[in-house]
Parts: structure tokens; C-alpha cells; sequence
């Protein structure tokens, strides 16, 4: 390795411990965060945590998911007259409630959002708490209307039914106050991004009990009547098939007639309602000839069997039972950066004998949160979510609630969120600004080398120039350092003219001329760089005159020239000469003169 | 080129002398840390090096022997932080008549060997070691713990709040700072409060009469780790250690049954060497001995 690339692999060694100098003072940042944010059994690293949102509503909104959750079971509890589940859960819902009350602490959403909520799930509380109250009592009348009426208690009749009409003047409105209230948790929801799902579809099933409440004739009408009504007219239903999986269609089919005496009429433009499980799916019209013929795919309908008849406005079919078969599902879930780093994209499939449409799926990261997509009409969903910096786990899955179809989770997909959240604009200009910084830092080091080079050389010609001598530590000019031949020196009388001088007449001339130290030095230099080119030294003259002498070995003029050497550190640094001195000098140079020449060195 | 050559080579040993000694200096910083938790010898989050650089050096006893407790005179502070280990006979032996003479006993434990502690020095405080979470926090997990204090003065002057990280559950005694009622022992560990979980305000920090002594508890070493204490928003935290190492009486941190004592490799090496006496002065012997030599050389 020659010196050049000595010294650059030097200075490049110097710059950087600079900055690893520069980068630990500091703050001995040893490791950097991510790998610092190890777990431990006694603590958490708080500048982790610092990273992610410092007491956020997401912290809680589990805790109020649960919350505003409720009130879906409950009213659906109520509509199924499940009157003991449906005191759970209120009991359940009374608790929750206890605690969101108390749930007033420093978060992201001020006292005043939550109060607001609070007052509004209070108000479906106490409409649920209303309607559970008095669905109960109207079990009850309806028990003893029953019971008084096959006594036939007329006056307890009466009774009994201003009692229920009183009921049901109390639900009166209801529907209205609880759908200003579930407008307003839902608004709420939005804007804590709660699921609100559940408590909008609450919406729906107190609407339907309110309405049976107030109007307990139309909830007649719908009653199961497995039998066919008697009278002229008849009305007939086919399936087929009569048993099917999930988005496999079905036939529905028949033929209304009218029977007028001993005459039989095909009812052509007649309406015919379609019921499942005493609910209506579907309207048809009758053809010209009476028949009726639709094809429905099973879309939400749980498995089992079901129910099925049709109704015109005079006459019932008789029921026929649809079979639903349950298919298992696979959810897939992949999760992918977006530009912004703290945004993933999480997209899928639900995927049973068909692709499961319109589908909730609930995307759940780190087991704890909760978020709710939609699939398309291809089974396709897509959700981007906002994580925190910190490894997550992801997954998706559908719960496969209301439809034939078993529930499903995908694999947990990790993924990792840098704990530096930046967008890519600011790493792009990030990046710039230190690159322009490095560049900057290291021309200035470099320019304050040179300058700093430069005047250090400045200085040392100056005083070169001033004293008529090389600079100490050095054995001649700063011209031909690696040379073997001596320091040519300024003045060219002093030169030694060696085809017609022997070294010791230059001596002789240089001793009058210049004076004994000059002298000493000049003929030093010379039997310096003779013992060099003999001895194989490289760069002599950036070693001391000792040096040059210990180097020297195996010949005969090494120990005059050590002699040599030893007076002429003497006569050079010593001060006062003695004439003993210039003659042990010149006895020394003498000799090694003869040795060398002896050796034709 | 020449010129180039000169000056580097002139400089060049001053140089490179001065990276090596750099470069010592940063292997030295290297090795002589760890990364143990709650230890002295810890720069990292979860070390308490930061502690250790702020004591007072005049007036700090550090306690590797129990037969210096039982004979200490005047007013003292003992601190306990994170014992990890049974006690021995001697060392409850110890705390014992330390709290005998009048001293104060602060212990700081959360899942460490505090109850056998406080059982051998005849407390009626136990650790439970059970997480407290509360949704009064400082950063975003319930785990980290803000709590308040019950009276302003009591041992030590207290600040409002103190930010505990993975506090645990106190019993008995009377309390200096509780959590506030958003607060729940967690007892499944699951981070949410569950059935069965209450809310409610929990000691973190109590104290008792122990004869003539006082002995205090923290339900929470923590707050002297790094992580906890250096930050400025934990800066209660860091007041009320301060109040506690410069109240005006004699500070002895224990030192026999400590993770804050806890070394490996090069800072063991140091911390057997700083605390052995006679080690210490066999190595200084050597350093003389050494720059004798040089000397002698240099001389020559």
C-alpha cells in the first residue's frame, strides 16, 4: 500500500470517528430504537411508547364499542320475546354504562363528546328499558285476554284491552326519540371512529317492536297459520329445489285460482307475497293464466329449515320447507404499506361456494382492535387503517352471522410500523437536507484541512528560509525526500562537486567557507546517503542521524561512522566545540572515508 | 507532493495517537456499560445510571455490608431498590436495627423479594404482585400509571403526581399516593378491565411505624430507571427522588440485594475494583509502577 492510499484510508479513519464521536456524545444512542424496544417483566421504554398515541381515543374505543354494542342483543332479545336474555342483557348493558360513566380522563375527545354520548345511549336505555317493560306486560294481558276469554269474562275482556291500548299510547313516539338518539351516538361514533353497526341495526329492530306494540292487528295478519284459509279461493306453491346452499337460486312457483261455484278461474294480475318464516321475501305477479314463477338466490338466510308459503290478498298456500345447507368459508387477508407509513392497506376475499357479497368483515389488529368492512358484490374487501409505530399483527374475519355460511379467519398477518412516522414528501425532503448537511460538513472539514496544511507549510518554509536550515526532526530540504543523494542545499557553493572533490577536501573547503557546524552537516549528509544507498535504507533523511548509525550493519565502516556519528551530534547540537572534538570529528571521518573507499562504497 | 508528505508524517503520530485514545475511550464506554435491568453500570432506557450520576457523593453511603446499618448514627435514609433475592438472616438483621434507631426505610419493589422484606422486618404491608392499569395515564398504555399523592407533606416533601410504569397493588399501611379512580388491579394481566376488576383509587406508595422508624414503600422500582426519570414530563418523578436524596440526613443505598448492582463483563470488573479496597490500591501501585517505568524509559 503506497502512502497516498495510506494516508486517505488514514484521514478517512479520522472522519469517521469524528462522527461516530459525534453521534455518541450526545446521547449514547448504542442501538437504535427499535431494537432497544425490547420487552421486559418490569417496564416499558417510555420513548417507544412516546411514539404512539399518547392517550387516544383508539386506547378506549374498545371499551365503548363494547358499550354502544349493547344495544343491539338487547333489542333483538326483546323482539324475540326472549324476555330472561333480554334482562341479561340489559343488566350487562346498566353495567357498561356504569363504567363509561365514569370514563372521563385526558383523551383526544373532550368531556362534553363524551357526556353527549352518554346521554344519548342513556336515552336508548331507558326507551329499550320502556319497551322491554312493556312487552313483558303485554305477554301478560295477552295471557289473561286468553284466559277471560274462554270464560268469557267480558268485563274483565274490557279491561284487559284499555290496559294494553294504555300500553301502547306509552311507546307512542318511541321509534322517533330513538332514532334522534341512535342519529346522534352514530354521529358520535363518526367522529371517534366507533363501529356503530350494531347500534344502527338496533334502529331497526325496535322500529319492528314498536310497530307491533301500536299496531298489534297488522302483527295478526303475519301470524303463522299453517293451515289453508277456508273459502273459494286457492293458491298453490312449488320449490325448486327444495333444498340449496348459500347464493344457489330457487324456483318459487304456482298458480292462484278462484273458485266461483262448479267454475274454476285462473287469477291473471294478482299479487302474490312470498313468506319465510312468516316474513315476506318477495313479491310476484300472476301471468294472464294465474301462474306465478320466480328464482331467488339464498342470500341471508340461516341454515336449517325454513318455512315458506305464499299469500294473495283471499288465500294462503299451503307451507313447504326450504333447507338451507351450511358451507364453510376461507378469508384471505394481505396487508401492504401505503406512501404514508403509518397507513396499511388491507385487502381480501370471503370465499364459501361463492363469493360471500356485502359481507361484514371485522379487520382485528393486535386482538384488540376492531374495525368493520364491507365485501363487494365479487367478495372483495379493501381497508386502509392507521397503526402506531410497533410490530402488529393483523388478521381478518367474518363471522358468518345470518348467513349459511361457517365463520372464517384469515392468517395473522405482522407487519411492521417504523417508529419514525414520516410521509413520503418529508423523507424525500429529509433525505436532501442531510445529504446536503454530510456534503456541506465534509467540505468544510476538508477545507479547514487544507487551509490548515497550507499554513503549516507556510510556516515552515518561512522559517526554513529564515534560519538557512531544514526543519527539525528532518535530514534535509522538503525536495527529493526519497532520494538517495544529499539535501541539495540553497546555496549552490556549497555543493559538493564529487567527480573532482573527495569528501574530505569538501569538508576541508566547507570548514573555511562555512565554519565547523555547517561542515559537519554537509558531510554527514553525504556519508548519511552513501550508508543509505548501501544499506538499502529508504528515506533516510526522515531518520535522525542515531537512527541512520543503528541501522547500519555487517560492514566495516559502520563502527567509524557510529564513532562518526556520536561526535557529530556533538559538534551539531552540542553547544561549545572543543578542538578535541573537531579533531576526534575529523579522525572519525577520516576513517570511515577509508572504509568505504576500501569497500568502494 | 513533498510538502504533503512532510507535514503529514509530522502530524501524522499526533494524529493518529489522538484516534487511538478516542477509540480507547469509546471501547472503554462500551464495555464498561450493560445492558441489565435497573443496573448503575446501564446507560440504556432501562438502567439506572442517571440515578446513580445524581447522588450526592458527600453524604452517600453505598451498603455492601448489613453490620453498617445496625451502627449508623443520626438521621438516615436507607434505599432499597429492587431487591431480587431472599434476605439473609444478617441483612434482616440490619434493617432491622437500622429502623430501630429512628432511620427511614425506603423500599421499591414491585415483583422482586420486597414482601420477604417487609415480613422479615415485621411490616403489615405486602406487595401484591398484581399490575395496576389505569386509564389516568401518562403514555399510551394503562400500564403507566399516573397517581397522586394523598397529603403534600409526608417523609419526604411530594410532588402532585409521580408516573409509575407496571406499578403493582399495595396492601396495608397508610397511603401517600393513590391512583385515581380510573384505575383498576389487573389482575389477568390482559391490559382492559374486565368483570370481576373494579375501578377505584390504589395505594402505590404507603408508609408504616416501624418502632422508632419509618419505613416507606413504592409499589413501583421503575422510577428509577432511566426511561422514567431523565424524561422531562416525568419530571415529578424526579423530584421526588430528589427530595428524598438531598433531605438533609445521611443516604445509604443498599447495595447487597439490588438489581441496581447488578454487572457483567467489563463493569463488573470495575465495580469489584471500585468497591474492593485493597484492589484498588494494588492497581494504583500498578499505574505508578507503570509511569515509573515510562519515565525511566523516556529518560534514557
Amino acid at each position: 500500500m503506497n502512502a497516498k492510499t495510506r494516508y486517505a484510508v488514514f484521514f478517512l479513519l479520522v472522519v469517521a470517528l469524528l462522527v461516530a464521536l459525534a453521534l455518541t456524545i450526545p446521547s449514547p444512542l448504542l442501538y437504535t430504537l427499535e431494537e432497544d424496544s425490547f420487552p421486559s417483566p418490569f417496564h416499558q421504554n417510555t420513548d417507544v411508547l412516546k411514539h404512539l398515541a399518547t392517550n387516544s381515543t383508539d386506547d378506549i374505543v374498545p371499551e365503548i364499542q363494547e358499550f354502544v354494542d349493547f344495544t343491539g342483543p338487547l333489542s333483538l332479545s326483546i323482539r324475540v320475546h326472549d324476555v330472561e336474555q333480554a334482562r341479561r342483557d340489559f343488566e350487562r348493558f346498566q353495567n357498561s354504562h356504569g363504567s363509561l360513566k365514569n370514563l372521563i380522563v385526558k383523551l383526544d375527545m373532550n368531556e362534553s363528546e363524551i357526556q353527549e354520548l352518554e346521554r344519548n345511549t342513556a336515552l336508548q336505555k331507558e326507551i329499550l328499558d320502556t319497551l322491554l317493560n312493556t312487552t313483558i306486560s303485554l305477554d301478560e294481558l295477552q295471557v289473561m285476554e286468553i284466559q277471560y276469554h274462554s270464560e268469557n269474562n267480558q268485563d274483565m275482556l274490557t279491561t284487559i284491552r284499555l290496559r294494553g291500548e294504555e300500553l301502547r299510547k306509552k311507546v307512542r313516539g318511541m321509534g322517533a326519540r330513538y332514532q334522534n338518539a341512535t342519529e346522534r351516538v352514530a354521529e358520535s361514533g363518526r367522529k371517534l371512529g366507533i363501529n356503530m353497526t350494531k347500534n344502527q341495526e338496533s334502529q331497526s329492530t325496535v322500529n319492528q317492536i314498536i310497530e307491533r306494540i301500536e299496531h298489534p292487528e297488522a302483527e295478526a295478519l303475519l301470524r303463522v297459520d299453517t293451515s289453508l284459509v277456508p273459502g273459494d279461493d286457492r293458491i298453490s306453491l312449488f320449490l325448486r329445489p327444495d333444498t340449496g346452499k348459500y347464493r344457489e337460486v330457487i324456483e318459487y312457483m304456482g298458480i292462484s285460482l278462484s273458485l266461483q261455484g262448479n267454475v274454476t278461474r285462473r287469477e291473471g294480475g294478482k299479487q302474490i307475497i312470498l313468506y319465510m318464516d312468516d316474513v315476506p321475501f318477495s313479491t310476484v305477479t300472476t301471468d294472464s293464466f294465474g301462474y306465478y314463477n320466480t328464482k331467488i338466490p339464498l342470500e341471508r338466510v340461516i341454515s336449517g329449515t325454513h318455512t315458506v308459503y305464499s299469500r294473495s290478498p283471499t288465500s294462503r298456500s299451503v307451507n313447504r320447507t326450504l333447507t338451507v345447507e351450511q358451507v364453510p368459508s376461507a378469508t384471505t387477508l394481505s396487508v401492504s404499506h401505503t406512501n404514508r407509513s403509518t397507513i396499511v392497506n388491507c385487502s381480501g376475499a370471503v370465499m364459501a361456494n361463492f363469493p360471500v357479497r356485502s359481507a361484514s368483515v371485522e379487520i382485528v389488529w393486535d386482538e384488540t382492535h376492531v374495525l368493520v368492512t364491507k365485501t363487494d358484490s365479487r367478495g372483495w374487501f379493501m381497508k386502509e387503517i392507521e397503526l402506531p409505530p410497533g410490530r402488529h399483527t393483523i388478521l381478518a374475519r367474518f363471522n358468518g352471522a345470518g348467513y349459511p355460511i361457517d365463520p372464517s379467519a384469515s392468517a395473522p398477518q405482522v407487519i411492521e410500523i417504523s417508529l419514525i412516522p414520516r410521509t413520503g414528501d418529508e423523507l424525500e425532503l429529509w433525505d436532501i437536507l442531510l445529504v446536503i448537511c454530510a456534503i456541506a460538513i465534509l467540505a468544510g472539514f476538508v477545507k479547514i484541512t487544507l487551509y490548515y496544511i497550507q499554513r503549516m507549510t507556510r510556516k515552515i518554509e518561512a522559517r526554513a528560509e529564515k534560519t538557512g536550515e531544514v526543519p527539525a526532526g528532518t535530514s534535509g530540504s522538503l525536495e527529493d525526500s526519497d532520494s538517495d543523494l544529499p539535501a541539495r542545499p540553497a546555496d549552490t557553493s556549497e555543493l559538493m562537486d564529487p567527480d573532482n572533490e573527495t569528501i574530505i577536501a569538501y569538508y576541508s573547503r566547507l570548514l573555511e567557507e562555512k565554519g565547523l557546524k555547517a561542515a559537519s552537516w554537509r558531510v554527514y549528509q553525504q556519508l548519511a546517503a552513501r550508508v543509505a544507498r548501501d544499506q538499502e535504507i529508504r528515506r533516510h533523511r526522515t531518520l535522525t542521524a542515531r537512527e541512520i548509525s543503528r541501522s547500519c550493519k555487517g560492514k566495516p565502516y559502520c563502527r567509524p561512522f557510529a564513532r562518526f556519528i556520536a561526535v557529530y551530534e556533538r559538534i551539531r547540537y552540542g553547544g561549545i566545540v572543543s578542538v578535541k572534538d573537531q579533531t576526534v570529528f575529523e579522525t572519525a571521518l577520516h576513517t570511515t572515508d577509508e572504509q568505504m573507499e576500501g569497500g568502494r562504497h | 507532493m513533498n510538502r504533503w508528505r512532510v507535514v503529514a508524517i509530522r502530524y501524522a503520530s499526533w494524529i493518529a495517537g489522538g484516534v487511538f485514545i478516542a477509540a480507547l475511550v469509546l471501547l472503554f464506554l462500551h464495555l464498561s456499560a450493560n445492558d441489565l435491568e435497573f443496573s448503575r453500570y446501564n446507560t440504556g432506557w432501562n438502567g439506572a445510571s442517571a440515578f446513580f450520576s445524581d447522588l450526592p457523593r458527600d453524604r452517600t453511603i453505598e451498603v455492601f455490608n448489613p453490620a453498617i446499618l445496625e451502627k449508623q448514627p443520626g438521621n438516615a435514609t436507607l434505599l432499597v431498590i429492587a431487591p431480587y433475592r431472599m434476605p439473609t438472616e444478617q441483612e434482616i438483621a440490619g434493617y432491622k436495627a437500622f429502623l430501630a434507631a429512628g432511620h427511614t426505610l425506603f423500599l421499591a419493589d414491585d415483583f422482586g423479594a420486597g414482601n420477604e422484606i417487609l415480613a422479615g422486618i415485621g411490616s403489615r404491608i405486602t406487595i401484591n404482585p398484581v399490575n395496576i392499569s389505569s386509564l389516568d395515564r401518562q403514555y399510551a398504555d394503562p400500564y403507566m400509571v399516573i397517581a397522586y399523592r394523598t397529603q403534600n407533606e409526608g417523609p419526604f416533601v411530594m410532588p402532585p403526581d409521580l408516573t409509575l410504569n407496571g406499578a403493582a397493588l399495595l396492601e396495608g399501611g397508610t397511603p401517600l399516593v393513590l391512583t385515581s379512580v380510573m384505575s383498576w388491579a389487573d389482575r389477568n394481566a390482559n391490559n382492559r378491565l374486565n368483570t370481576g376488576e373494579e375501578m377505584g383509587t390504589l395505594p402505590v406508595m404507603v408508609q408504616e411505624s416501624v418502632g422508632p422508624g419509618r419505613l416507606v414503600v413504592l409499589s413501583d422500582p421503575s422510577i428509577f430507571v432511566n426511561t422514567m426519570y431523565v424524561q422531562p414530563e416525568n419530571g415529578n418523578n424526579r423530584a421526588l427522588i430528589h427530595h428524598i436524596i438531598n433531605a438533609d440526613s445521611t443516604l445509604l443505598i443498599d447495595q447487597m440485594n439490588s438489581r441496581t448492582a447488578d454487572a457483567k463483563g467489563l463493569s463488573g470488573i470495575l465495580h469489584v475494583v471500585r468497591n474492593t479496597g485493597i484492589i484498588e490500591i494494588f492497581i494504583f501501585c500498578l499505574l505508578i509502577l507503570g509511569a515509573a517505568w515510562a519515565w525511566r524509559k523516556k529518560a534514557f
